[in-house]
């Protein structure tokens, strides 16, 4: 027996309903889609976004900041490896997630916490505000080495495996902190980072010096890491998702052992003289790379902000031989000498007679001069002397007899172009350093601010004795060094080559060492010839440096002293010693320009007047000289002048001392008759 | 009736197919394995590179010239004194190898410094 099952007739009512509530489905379905298609497709990154950031974190990954290295190739034999004066040691700081920490052990941790770390009293006060604040990451301290970091960490997973703390609520970041294995060695010159960085992008802020010239190179670009929030993934495993990329290397001029010295003795120099501070710039006169760039008191780049916030300890941050101009006083008149030589040779051209012999004997007790209110005078009264004396004596007024010749013969416009042309006084050397002042040199037809004209008639005279002009040390170490290569040009530098390493390449993004010298011949070789020889004998017997005599080497050089200008007037109690020269003469290797900032005014029994530049700067030209020919292998090339003592010792035989000894007759032939 | 045949045809394809489904299993893991290796080894690379830079900086702070200025002045190592250049020889390294790798390749010249006479 089969059994029909009876199937109700659905009316059309019914069918109506049905096929509304079926509308009304496909309806709420249809919206579905719609949500679906804004939630994945128009807010699908928003959201992926957010996802993420749930359960993930992304971390920057540090660069590592190029370094500077120092010169060691200026030995010729037995180079040593270029040696890092900044590089960025791996450092960790320390992170806690205060939500994830349970209040009870709060205490416990910040106690321990203080403990390995070594905390003050007022940092452990801002410890407690930071683990008790609504947060889940707060930075609670910066700049830890690896064994501190590995410390926390041992006693870390013990305590939070023991308490049950998820184990993600304390974690370190990597980071990289500039780091001076020599101290305050080149201070001034390098400068140094800020603590805190750009938290974006992880760029350093420079505070100055080559950080700051060269940050283009140095910087490099923060990578990117993922992590993992959820506690089974400890906070300091996670993937590298963009590599860093690191800055360029720098490799410098500037030879650490040689700035060793020059610190050294500049340090020795000033406590002796009672200075207020110095400097030392020491160039290579053919390629015009800086050796050495000393300044004293030292700038310890490490507690850089003590300087920044003591007023009067800012000043020690600066580099005073680029950034600062002075009157150089007479280290000028080698340079103003050179320039009346180079007007003889310039006579001679024009197939007129010179206007002046070296060895012309000139009348110089007369001090007055065109133009000028008071006369011209010299430290001793001298009758009559020729140039030889004169540099030796340093003579403003014999200088100033042969300036107004070549000013009569040749007008003004020449002199000041001989100044700017030969010597680009006036203009900034390009040193790569910020900042640094292009000095003064007085223009024609030119107004200073306060109306009166830049180059007056008197100008010249005021040349002689190197005031009316504003020079810094790097433009008269050039000056010296266009003397001592033979009358050539030269630009000073402070860098060999900027080098980008990248996964084992290596890319050289500038380089001077394969400069070739520019050979832009500045003097005439003759003008070079008689300009040395004058200056040989400052350091003799009878000159004013003859502190500056080392034995062993010959030199040339010129003391200078100049009185600096405060509230507008010359000072007669603060005064800027100077010596520059060069040794050995023949092929000098290296231009050595010291300079005293205030020393004391008295006088030293058996020296003389202490502020003089050869008094107080040629004995620390003369030290630090020594030392630096003996590390860089000089053999002696004035073997017979050797300390008082030494077997080998004959000053009958010692260079430039016959020529010392007629020079003096003749001075007091002319002089003492 | 399902033939003899048919049976070991089918049972050499499984065979064949679990072989494949193992082998590709131990690769994975393989992958697996050689993954989480990666990232313990880039942790102690990353760690030796940070003990690397820790050392050349300490190495570099020993060898910092104000220290072995000082050290040069000590009665110990007074008596020590740089060389003059002309008393620095500088010796071609096995000059015969040198002169035969010259010839295959343009290799740079190998020098070795030797300082004597030193007073």
């Amino acid at each position: 027996m089969t059994r029909k099952i009876l199937i109700p007739k659905i009316d059309y009512d019914d069918k109506k309903r049905l096929a509304y509530v079926q509308l009304f489905l496909f309806f709420l379905f249809f919206l579905l889609l719609i949500q679906f298609y804004k939630i994945q497709i128009i807010e699908g990154d928003m959201w992926t976004k957010k996802a993420e950031a749930q359960h993930q974190q992304t971390q920057l990954e540090p660069y590592v900041r190029g370094s500077f290295f120092s010169n060691p190739y200026v030995r010729t034999t037995h180079p040593e490896e270029p040696q890092a004066l900044v590089m960025d040691v791996p450092t960790f700081h320390l992170y806690i997630d205060p939500t994830s920490i349970p209040m009870q052990y709060k205490k416990e941790m910040i106690l321990k916490i203080c403990e390995l770390v070594n905390c003050s009293s007022d940092k452990k006060a801002k410890l407690i505000r930071e683990f008790h604040l609504k947060s889940r990451c707060r930075k609670i301290w910066c700049w830890l080495d690896s064994d501190t970091k590995e410390k926390i960490q041992k006693w870390w997973f013990t305590y939070s495996g023991e308490k049950k703390i998820v184990r993600n609520a304390l974690f370190f970041s990597n980071d990289y902190r500039r780091s001076y294995p020599f101290g305050s060695l080149l201070g001034q010159v390098l400068h140094t980072v800020q603590n805190e960085k750009e938290p974006h992008t992880m760029q350093c802020y420079p505070t100055g010096g080559l950080e700051m010239y060269f940050n283009d190179y140095l910087k490099g670009i923060a990578g990117r890491r993922i992590i993992m929030r959820s506690p089974r993934h400890p906070l300091d495993v996670g993937q590298v998702v963009e590599r860093p990329k690191n800055g360029a290397d720098i490799y410098l001029t500037i030879n650490h052992y040689l700035q060793a010295i020059a610190e050294e003795e500049l340090e020795k120099g000033v406590k002796k003289a009672q200075a207020k501070g110095g400097w030392v710039v020491m160039m290579d006169p053919f390629s015009g790379e800086i050796y050495a760039l000393a300044q004293y008191p030292f700038f310890d780049v490490s507690l850089y902000q003590k300087y920044f916030n003591n007023k009067s300890m800012v000043e020690y941050t600066k580099l005073k031989p680029v950034v600062d101009a002075f009157e150089p006083g007479s280290i000028f008149k080698p340079l103003t000498l050179s320039i009346c030589l180079q007007a003889n040779e310039e006579m001679i051209k024009q197939g007129k007679k010179p206007l002046f012999s070296p060895t012309e004997k000139v009348a110089t007790s007369n001090g007055y001069f065109p133009g000028r209110s008071t006369p011209l005078k010299d430290t001793h009264m001298h009758h009559y002397l020729n140039m030889y004396m004169g540099l030796q004596k340093s003579s403003n007024i014999y200088l100033g007899r042969i300036l107004q010749r070549v000013r009569e013969k040749l007008g003004d416009e020449w002199l000041r172009n001989a100044y700017a042309n030969i010597y680009h006084l006036g203009d900034k050397t390009q040193i790569e350093y910020p900042a640094e002042t292009p000095g003064l040199l007085p223009r024609i037809g030119k107004l200073h601010p306060n109306g009166r004209p830049e180059w007056s008639l008197d100008t010249p005279y005021s040349l002689v004795v190197g005031h009316s002009v504003l020079v810094n040390s790097i433009q008269m170490a050039r000056c010296y060094s266009i003397i001592a290569n033979g009358g050539y040009d030269v630009t000073p530098t402070l860098v060999r080559k900027i080098v980008k390493k990248e996964n084992d390449k290596e890319e050289v993004l500038l380089d001077h060492t394969n400069k070739k010298i520019d050979k832009i011949k500045m003097l005439d070789e003759k003008v070079v010839k008689e300009l040395i020889k004058a200056m040989k004998y400052t350091t003799k017997r009878g000159g004013t440096a003859f502190l500056a005599d080392m034995p062993g080497y010959t030199k040339a050089g010129k003391t200078g002293t100049s009185e600096k200008i405060i509230d507008g007037k010359y000072s007669q109690q603060k005064f800027i010693s100077s010596f520059i020269g060069f040794t050995p003469v023949k092929h000098p290797r290296f231009v050595l320009i010291v300079v005293m900032d205030e020393p004391a005014v008295k006088y030293v029994p058996g020296v003389g007047k202490n502020y003089h530049g050869g008094s107080c700067a040629a004995p620390v030209f003369k030290e630090i000289a020594m030392r630096a020919l003996q590390y860089l292998g000089e053999p002696f090339d004035d073997p017979y002048n050797r300390p008082v003592g030494d077997p080998h010792r004959d000053m009958e035989k010692a260079d430039w001392m016959k020529e010392v000894k007629s020079l003096g007759e003749l001075y007091r032939q002319w002089n003492e008759n | 009736m399902i033939s003899k045949k048919l049976i070991i045809r089918t049972t050499v394809v499984i065979f064949m197919l679990a072989l494949c489904f193992y082998f590709c299993i131990e690769k994975q893991n393989e992958f697996t394995a050689r993954q989480i290796e990666i990232v313990s080894l880039a942790k102690e690379i990353d760690k030796l590179y940070a003990q690397n830079k820790k050392l050349t900086y300490e190495i570099e702070q020993f060898e910092n010239p104000t220290k072995l200025l000082q050290l040069s002045q000590s009665p110990t190592y007074a008596h020590l004194k740089h060389p003059f250049v002309q008393d620095v020889l500088s010796m071609k390294e096995n000059l015969l190898a040198h002169r035969e790798a010259q010839k295959y390749n343009k290799s740079k010249k190998h020098t070795l410094s030797v300082a004597v006479g030193v007073k």
